[in-house]
């Protein structure tokens, strides 16, 4: 997790991360995070969390990163976190079908559970595993259009791509401020402007009592 | 989920969504005996809600990892004690919980950034180097986990 230079940005966007287990979503964020590939990952318990500082159009975003769990028996646990995303990620294997034809429902869940401004970004993730490509590039560009979403192959292995994604979809929503169609003022949009921060968000009796605590 | 904070020992449940969970769960309870999956996700909820909350939590998912003899899920079970634990501030055995996860993995990254926010608290509180491992608690958690893992054979 990258906490450096916590308060130097001009809004937070939160991202959430999903799609099929075994995909790629947290070599994905790590490869992102850390610009490093994480080989042998074990799979993700529940949810787990990533920051990085980035810049669009000059304004620095901090972009708060949701990684969720792929098995099926945290649908429950992850399902809670898709509210107020500005951006979800969704994530299959180009070398394995039955993750892109899982996609329907993984966007039906996108579509149900977040606001009609959440930009959502279709990745193709292992690139490097050309050879092994089980699903065209055509195809899932095809199904990225008739849903209107953005869609990329990237590599979390080589990087190739990883970048741009997270970046792009920081780009549309930054347009969507811009031009009015996202309302700060609504919400669960999943941004924040820097000037509401620090937000008490510390309910009576919470478990956890310390402002100082809070990494924001 | 609150935007505010970005880590799991930070995080706030939606009250909407702990009501969806405790809904869930309780249809199960009233028409028998509710499935794992419906009670890991409930503990799940509790153990981002109040403090009153997380102990109910706590007792659900130690309750599961007594009964439930499928080791697919041990790992979150304990995962998420270690973070029920650290959020009422019992870390001694979230350290504990966390250590015998990254026992069975030990390059599970996960666990150890949730360890590292474990001590990191500790120090804010001004209780790491106080020597607690190996105190009681540490016992406590260990007997447990040997019980679970002598029961199973």
């Amino acid at each position: 997790m990258s906490n450096s230079a916590p308060y130097n940005y001009s809004y937070i966007f939160k991202y959430i991360i999903i799609g099929d287990m075994g995909v790629g979503k947290s070599c994905l964020l790590h490869q992102f995070t850390e610009k490093k590939f994480m080989a042998d990952c074990p799979h993700t318990i529940g949810v787990e969390f990533g920051t990085r500082i980035i810049e669009v159009a000059n304004q620095k975003i901090k972009l708060q990163i949701w990684d969720t769990a792929g098995q099926e028996r945290f649908r429950a646990v992850t399902r809670s976190y898709y509210r107020g995303a500005a951006g979800a990620l969704m994530v299959y294997d180009i070398t394995r079908r039955s993750t892109y034809n899982h996609l329907a429902s993984w966007l039906t869940d996108a579509r149900n559970l977040t606001n009609p401004n959440t930009v959502i970004f279709l990745i193709g993730n292992k690139s490097d595993l050309d050879a092994q490509r089980d699903v065209t590039y055509e195809e899932a560009k095809a199904f990225a259009e008739e849903n209107g979403l953005t869609f990329l192959e990237c590599s979390a292995k080589t990087g190739e791509n990883v970048e741009d994604a997270f970046l792009e979809t920081a780009r549309k929503i930054y347009q969507n401020i811009q031009d009015g169609s996202l309302d700060l003022n609504a919400a669960d949009t999943g941004v924040q402007p820097k000037q509401q921060l620090p937000r008490s968000t510390l309910a009576p009796g919470s478990a956890n009592g310390e402002k100082k605590d809070c990494n924001c | 989920m609150m935007m505010d904070c970005d880590n799991v020992l930070d995080e706030r449940i939606d009250p909407y969504e702990l009501e969806r969970l405790r809904d869930q769960y309780e249809t199960q309870v009233r028409r028998g005996q509710p499935s794992h999956l419906a009670k890991f996700s409930f503990a799940h909820g509790l153990i981002k809600s109040t403090k009153n909350d997380v102990h109910q939590g706590i007792a659900i998912l130690e309750q599961l990892l007594r009964e439930n003899g499928q080791d697919i899920s041990m790992r979150d079970y304990i995962y998420y004690l270690a973070v029920g634990h650290a959020r009422i501030k019992d870390y001694d055995r979230a350290l504990a919980y966390i250590e015998t996860l990254l026992h069975a993995e030990s390059t599970n990254r996960q666990a150890m950034n949730l360890k590292e926010l474990i001590e990191k608290k500790m120090r804010n509180d001004g209780l790491l180097g106080a020597a607690i491992l190996g105190g009681g608690a540490a016992i406590a958690v260990g007997s447990l986990l040997a019980l679970i893992f002598a029961g199973r054979k």
